[in-house]
């Protein structure tokens, strides 16, 4: 192999192994990535009342032996409703139902609002479907930063809704 | 008929390459062994990083391998570059097989599962990259959570997971683990799908590739080591993230479009991609049948056997034994794994098998050709097929062609008629010994020609007007360069030839033409 070649081989061998280098490192800057999330997220498991009363002789009769219960019970599960305003925006509504084709599953609130960075009047109310007062209800104003999440979610001993942010990096 | 744009594409490339790396060493005609060799590096790579992985501190352990800088910096290192590297030659490799239509009929199995083999390779990647837990395994392991909740199969969101309301669970990690583990051990079974209709499948480049490819990663890791991004924040948006871009080229385009879009662009993908084979088959009329076997002339001597690239040729007893002596086994195609390739005609020395033509067939062609050519003793004839650079080089410079279906398929017998009827010389030009669309079929005919394979050019055949040159549709210059050097030399052995003839001629004491018997 001549000198020249040799040279040629070196060349495009380091240019290709450089293009691997930098591509498998190339930064890259997700959509929306400078604004400021809040974030909506909690689970819980929604109340539900159960009607039960007496089975029919008749049907009774219907069911093979081994299903005859005493009592037929119907469950029926409540539905939740979130409604979120932020500064003097407009009541932003949502229906919350219980997970599972059966509705038999918990129910969880997850929604994920862009913001300018900056100061923000967050009011959350949440509650069953008609239920006035609604259970829980955050009232606040977050400072909130470029890049980071605030996130509001249920503190399930203390029955309240809270706000956890990301511990902040020098500059914020 | 011109050469398709992929085709030419693939060529012109190809061409480029070898320019610099030669034919012999260029890594595009490697690609397919090179995606397996890194696979290999990947699994030993890996098992290293294994040791020292912890699924209850998966960024810690990671930043704890990045710190070794004699050994754990560079292997991480080595282990992302081969997985790149990977990528690129299975992207490579599967153009080539579409560029040169290996991909319908019994080649189809290898095309599928191909395709198969990539998005087990993606797959593996994605969970390897989750399972550092940085900045780009967040946004990896956000997006796919939302592409897997775009499915209606989870009463909760799988998304949840990575909203910051807790930390990630270990049982995640694990999964995840056990996936990068799991996934590259079931690629073991579908590669040995994916080579298992061909004959003598080169699992692995050649040696100088192979180390070479292997010794520019290493070198490229220790060069330029990885370094670890910021830890992941559930409750921070993954910023200016180092992503790699072999593994994560999509993300720009699906982290603007809704998850359901996005499944419906990769399933239609990917059902596009698995129709190939079909899409790529040539019509009816164009489509070459299997190879035939003529059994009152086969020998039974399994060189077909031995040459066929795809496995397609068994030997069984002979049914009708009846009349002279013949032998106890005779060749029989399979049908179904046959690819037409022609291969088998090359290997034939009574010239008794071939899909649509056989040796004898080819003696015909030529015999027109001889008619209608008549080469003299200073011509070179160029002997190759329609796509390769042989064609564009007789255009160029007037010389006579005989074009064949494929060099691997040509019979030696076609050689032996073109000198025996006057011509100075023939070069055979075929494709580039690892590219060849036959697979082996330009080895076997350098064989045939100059080391007495069978079906061998007798030896009473002057090896010096023969030429073999290896220059694809690319590769112009290089066969430019060997036509001259070629040309030269049978004119040298004209003027000797003249010089003979003349002593024949005064010895008879007459200078009347003589005729010289081929």
């Amino acid at each position: 192999m001549s000198p020249s070649r040799r040279l040629a081989v070196a060349l495009l061998t380091a240019v290709i192994a450089s293009a691997i280098g930098w591509l498998s490192r190339a930064s890259y800057d997700p959509p929306a990535s400078d604004a400021a999330l809040l974030r909506l997220s909690w689970r819980f498991r929604p109340l539900a009342a159960e009607t039960c009363r007496p089975r029919t002789q008749a049907e009774l009769d219907a069911l093979p032996v081994h299903m005859r219960t005493p009592e037929v019970c119907e469950n029926e599960v409540y539905t939740y409703l979130l409604v979120l305003r932020i500064d003097d925006g407009a009541a932003d509504t949502l229906r919350v139902l219980p997970g599972g084709l059966r509705a038999d599953r918990p129910a969880f609130v997850l929604r994920d609002t862009a913001l300018a960075p900056g100061r923000h009047r967050v009011d959350v109310r949440f509650g069953r479907e008609g239920a006035d007062p609604p259970a829980l209800r955050l009232d606040t104003v977050l400072h909130m930063t470029r890049g980071a999440i605030d996130l509001i979610t249920l503190d399930a001993p203390a029955r309240r809704l809270v706000v956890r942010r990301a511990i902040p990096v020098s500059g914020e | 008929m011109e050469p398709r744009f992929s085709f030419r594409l693939l060529a012109r490339v190809d061409g480029w390459a070898n320019r610099v790396y030669s034919a012999r060493w260029n890594p595009l005609y490697h690609s397919g062994a090179i995606a397996i060799a890194m696979l290999i590096v990947l699994l030993i790579t890996g098992l290293y990083l294994l040791i020292f992985y912890r699924i209850g501190a998966p960024y810690e352990s990671v930043l704890r391998i990045n710190e070794q800088a004699w050994t754990g910096r560079w292997i991480r290192g080595l282990h992302r570059f081969a997985s790149d590297a990977a990528v690129i030659a299975a992207v490579v490799h599967a153009f080539r097989m579409y560029a040169q239509r290996r991909t319908w009929g019994p080649r189809a199995l290898a095309w599928v599962s191909g395709l198969f083999l990539v998005g087990i390779v993606f797959a593996s990647g994605w969970t390897g990259y989750v399972l550092v837990w940085d900045a780009h395994a967040q946004l990896l392991a956000a997006e796919g959570a939302r592409f897997l909740d775009a499915l209606p199969i989870f009463s909760e969101p799988i998304g949840r997971s990575f909203v910051g309301e807790s930390e990630v669970p270990s049982a995640f990690f694990f999964l995840n683990l056990f996936a990068h583990i799991a996934l590259p051990i079931g690629m073991g079974a579908l590669v040995w799908v994916h080579v298992a209709r061909l004959a003598r499948p080169v699992l692995l480049p050649t040696r100088p590739v192979l180390y070479g490819t292997v010794a520019v990663l290493v070198l490229l890791a220790l060069a330029w080591p990885l370094r670890m991004a910021a830890p992941a924040d559930l409750l921070r948006l993954p910023q200016d993230v180092p992503t790699d871009w072999f593994f994560g080229f999509w993300l720009p385009l699906t982290q603007r479009l809704p998850a359901w879009s996005v499944w419906a662009g990769g399933l239609i993908l990917a059902g596009a991609a698995t129709a190939i084979p079909w899409w790529t088959r040539p019509r009816a009329a164009a489509l070459t049948a299997p190879a035939e076997v003529d059994e009152r002339t086969c020998t039974g001597c399994e060189q077909c056997v031995l040459d066929c690239p795809y496995d397609a040729i068994e030997m069984i007893a002979r049914e009708d034994r009846s009349g002279e002596e013949r032998s106890g086994k005779v060749a029989r195609v399979k049908a179904d794994l046959c690819t037409s390739c022609g291969v088998c005609i090359g290997s034939c020395p009574p010239m008794a098998i071939g899909p649509a033509a056989t040796g004898r067939d080819q003696l015909a062609e030529v015999r027109q050709f001889l008619a209608r050519q008549r080469p003299g003793g200073r011509d070179v004839v160029i002997v190759g097929c329609t796509w390769s650079a042989a064609r564009k080089e007789a255009e160029r410079t007037g010389a006579k062609f005989l074009g064949v279906q494929c060099v691997g398929a040509m019979h030696t017998s076609t050689v032996e008629r073109l000198l025996r009827a006057g011509a100075g010389g023939v070069l055979v030009v075929g494709c580039a010994e690892h590219d060849g669309r036959t697979r082996e079929g330009v080895t076997w005919t350098g064989q045939r020609l100059f080391h007495g394979r069978r079906a061998d050019l007798k030896e009473r055949v002057d090896r010096s007007r023969i030429r073999l040159v290896e220059a694809s549709l690319g590769e112009h210059v290089l066969l430019h360069d060997a036509a001259r050097a070629f040309a030269a030399e049978i004119d040298a052995l004209a003027e000797v030839d003249d010089e003979s003839l003349d002593i024949v001629a005064l010895c008879r004491g007459r200078h009347d033409p003589v005729e010289v018997a081929g």
